[in-house]
């Protein structure tokens, strides 16, 4: 009985592999394997070049709180673009690349007269990368150098300050893609567990006056002008224990320090935290300096509102964790702490005084636009969420979107995109956004309300 | 007397004790024929079916070296196609997985789970030493159907995870008593949800030993989702260390 028991179980197991198997087609079974790709990863020279062409309708808001000085023409209804995108990889021997990345960017206003087309080239990239030993790296050139872990605040990411040009998404990772970087000499040495990494941008341009935006000026304005230098250092000190150590200096303030760590948890969590800090000042007074210094404020202009103008340590740091699902859906969130911000108390002096001295508005506003232009939030918290949900709907299609919100005010700004890849080198995507909150709350105050966007995307 | 029977007892059974390995053993056993000893490089071209016709498809570069510390694999992927995710990378280090896009300069750490193709996930990419990480326990001596429709008399190993951060939390595993080529993989999250099966196949002569250069996963739940791993160009490599490390990614060069 037993013996009959156990030859039952046997081909009862037997029957329901080759029924699994029977459920493959026999298309996949049968199928020869295919070549390898004609383009492998054996050649000297490589590029990837991509058009992005969207029209764009945007709602705007009577902003009555702290009107924005704006001109009738910024309010369009009606905008878009169409962008030019090349990266190209050149290796003439052995251990040398030669790495140029350039962007070309029109855009288009059509709702008001005069209409007008603006053209914008970012010279993202151009840098000769040496390799002379095991290990050991040199890149000479214009460096787009990224530093961080998180996902939408990089505090210790200290070349983001006024590196992009274009802002056609909100998106902090499509904002990476499109920033410059900074003419740098870099040296790294990598090794197994660790590594250190030491580069010098230097000044090259004077760092007084406004930034000029001319279509080709490579805008070495705003990566260039003033001397900064980058130590950076990482150990293994465990399995997953890798924690990165920065230094940071620029022409001779005080220097910032930084650390980076991950450590995953199971096969589908994922969490990090970024910390920079040091003496610096804080939103306020970095507003009023770079008004004054580009010539935007009147000599005369003092801070519009109360706040602690020394140079004390203050902490900027990103606490992060992103869970992976099975039906392929990332969830990813953030909590965002910028002691150089504006605290509850002083967002309400913001609005008061906004209503009260309409001649500081502009001043007001020039605030906001410059720690945008900082890449640092403007709030002392913020908490940010994100979701890419891959082949959702349906196939070939991903949903992604983020939300940034002031916990202060409940204020939100909140983005979402559908993406149909329609053939491997075609994407069309349609985009929303909308700014949430009352007049008197961070992103309710902001002039556009509401935009959405169709977009295509070719390859080549 | 009955020392001297008790004793040739005990050298009669001798040889087949020594011969009777562990079911770690047995995974160990297949983990070298699945994974070549030292650093290679191969193509994998990975295409997802649905309903039985080709959906999509990706192809990547592998780099793989053993680390000395630990006997686990590192890995560096590289995107061939789609061509617009061409050039970026994937690293698996230690047991943490990163992902770079030259465009943005930044490296992203991803979690094993994460989809990246059909039924096929970041884990199913990189190569692993599963006797590094999990726990085998024979469960069983199973007669299945291979991947070629053949029968194949086989352990059956139950492999419960022993390391943070891999892929599955359990994995069942029909390994052929023969020759111990891995036929069979059933792959369970944390949950004990079933997740997917594997199916390995063609089996040829790859870097010294017969392999399998292909391998067919269906979706734990919809029989019609079945996606197909291929596995050539396989090359022994000299690969230095530091392409294993994070901070190597915005320098890498490919071959």
């Amino acid at each position: 009985m037993k013996r009959a028991l156990a030859w039952a179980a046997l081909l009862w197991t037997s029957a329901a592999s080759a029924q699994q198997l029977d459920q493959i087609p026999d298309m996949v079974m049968e199928d020869k394997p295919e070549a390898p790709p004609a383009r492998g990863g054996d050649q000297t020279f490589s590029a990837k070049a991509f058009l992005d062409v969207a029209p764009q309708a945007t709602l705007w808001r009577d902003v009555k709180a702290v009107p924005v000085p704006l001109s009738s023409y910024d309010r369009s209804r009606w905008s878009g673009w169409s962008s030019g995108d090349l990266r190209a990889e050149w290796r003439p021997m052995d251990k040398v690349r030669i790495i140029v990345s350039d962007r070309l960017d029109q855009t288009y206003q059509d709702d008001s007269t005069p209409s007008t087309h603006q053209m914008r080239n970012s010279w993202r990239e151009g840098y000769v990368g040496l390799a002379p030993a095991d290990g050991w790296f040199v890149d000479l050139g214009r460096v787009n150098d990224k530093e961080g872990v998180a996902t939408g605040y990089n505090p210790t990411d200290f070349f983001k300050r006024q590196a992009v040009l274009v802002r056609q998404n909100a998106d902090p990772a499509a904002l990476r893609d499109t920033r410059l970087g900074a003419i740098m000499a870099r040296g790294q040495k990598v090794w197994d567990g660790g590594s250190v990494t030491a580069l010098v941008s230097p000044a090259l341009t004077s760092d007084k006056g406004a930034l000029d935006d001319s279509v080709f000026n490579p805008g070495l304005d705003r990566t260039n002008r003033t001397t900064r230098s980058l130590l950076k250092g990482s150990l293994r000190l465990a399995e997953d224990v890798i924690p990165e150590v920065l230094l940071f200096d620029e022409d001779g303030k005080p220097p910032l320090f930084g650390v980076n760590l991950t450590r995953g948890f199971g096969d589908r969590v994922v969490t990090w935290a970024e910390w920079s800090g040091g003496r610096r000042p804080d939103v306020i007074s970095t507003a009023l300096t770079d008004g004054l210094r580009t010539g935007l404020f009147p000599a005369n202009t003092s801070a519009p509102l109360a706040h602690d103008s020394s140079q004390g340590f203050r902490n900027q740091a990103t606490i992060g964790s992103s869970l992976s699902f099975e039906n392929k859906l990332t969830l990813t969130l953030e909590g965002h702490y910028n002691q150089l911000g504006l605290s509850p108390a002083q967002w309400r002096a913001w609005f008061a005084k906004g209503q009260a001295v309409p001649q500081l508005d502009a001043i007001l506003w020039q605030m906001r636009q410059n720690a945008q232009d900082q890449g640092e939030p403007i709030s002392r918290t913020q908490l940010f969420a994100r979701a890419d949900w891959t082949d959702f709907p349906v196939k070939d299609m991903e949903l992604s979107g983020f939300t940034v919100i002031a916990p202060s005010d409940g204020s939100a700004y909140v983005q979402l995109e559908q993406d149909y890849y329609l053939n491997p080198v075609t994407t069309l995507g349609l985009r929303a956004s909308a700014s949430l909150g009352n007049q008197t709350s961070e992103w309710g105050s902001i002039p556009s309300s509401f935009s959405a966007l169709a977009r295509v995307v070719r390859y080549f | 007397m009955r020392k001297i029977l008790l004793f040739c007892l005990l050298i009669w059974s001798l040889p087949a004790w020594a011969a009777e390995r562990t079911a770690q053993e047995i995974l160990a056993a297949s983990d070298d024929i699945r994974n070549p000893d030292k650093p290679f490089s191969l193509t994998t071209t990975l295409t997802e079916y649905r309903n039985g016709k080709p959906a999509d498809r990706m192809v990547l570069k592998v780099y793989s070296k053993n680390e000395l510390k630990g006997g686990q694999f590192r890995t560096l992927i590289r995107f061939l196609e789609p061509e617009r995710d061409r050039d970026k990378l994937m690293l698996k280090q230690g047991n943490t997985l990163w992902f770079y896009d030259p465009a943005s300069k930044a490296g992203v750490r991803l979690s094993p789970q994460q989809r990246l193709l059909g039924q096929a996930s970041n884990g199913d990419v990189v190569t692993v030493n599963l006797n590094r990480d999990y726990t085998a326990a024979l469960s069983g001596e199973e007669t299945i159907t291979d991947g070629d429709h053949q029968s194949r008399d086989c352990f059956r190993l139950d492999l419960t995870a022993s390391a943070e951060d891999v892929t599955y939390a359990r994995i069942e595993l029909w390994i052929d008593k023969t020759n111990d080529r891995p036929i069979k993989g059933k792959f369970y999250s944390d949950s004990g949800r079933m997740l997917k099966t594997a199916f390995y196949r063609r089996w040829e002569e790859q870097l010294g030993r017969i392999r399998p250069t292909e391998t067919i996963i269906l979706d734990g739940v919809d029989p019609n989702l079945v996606t197909r791993m291929q596995f050539s160009d396989y090359g022994w490599r000299d690969i230095p260390d530091s392409w294993f490390q994070r901070d190597y990614l915005p320098h890498f060069q490919g071959d």
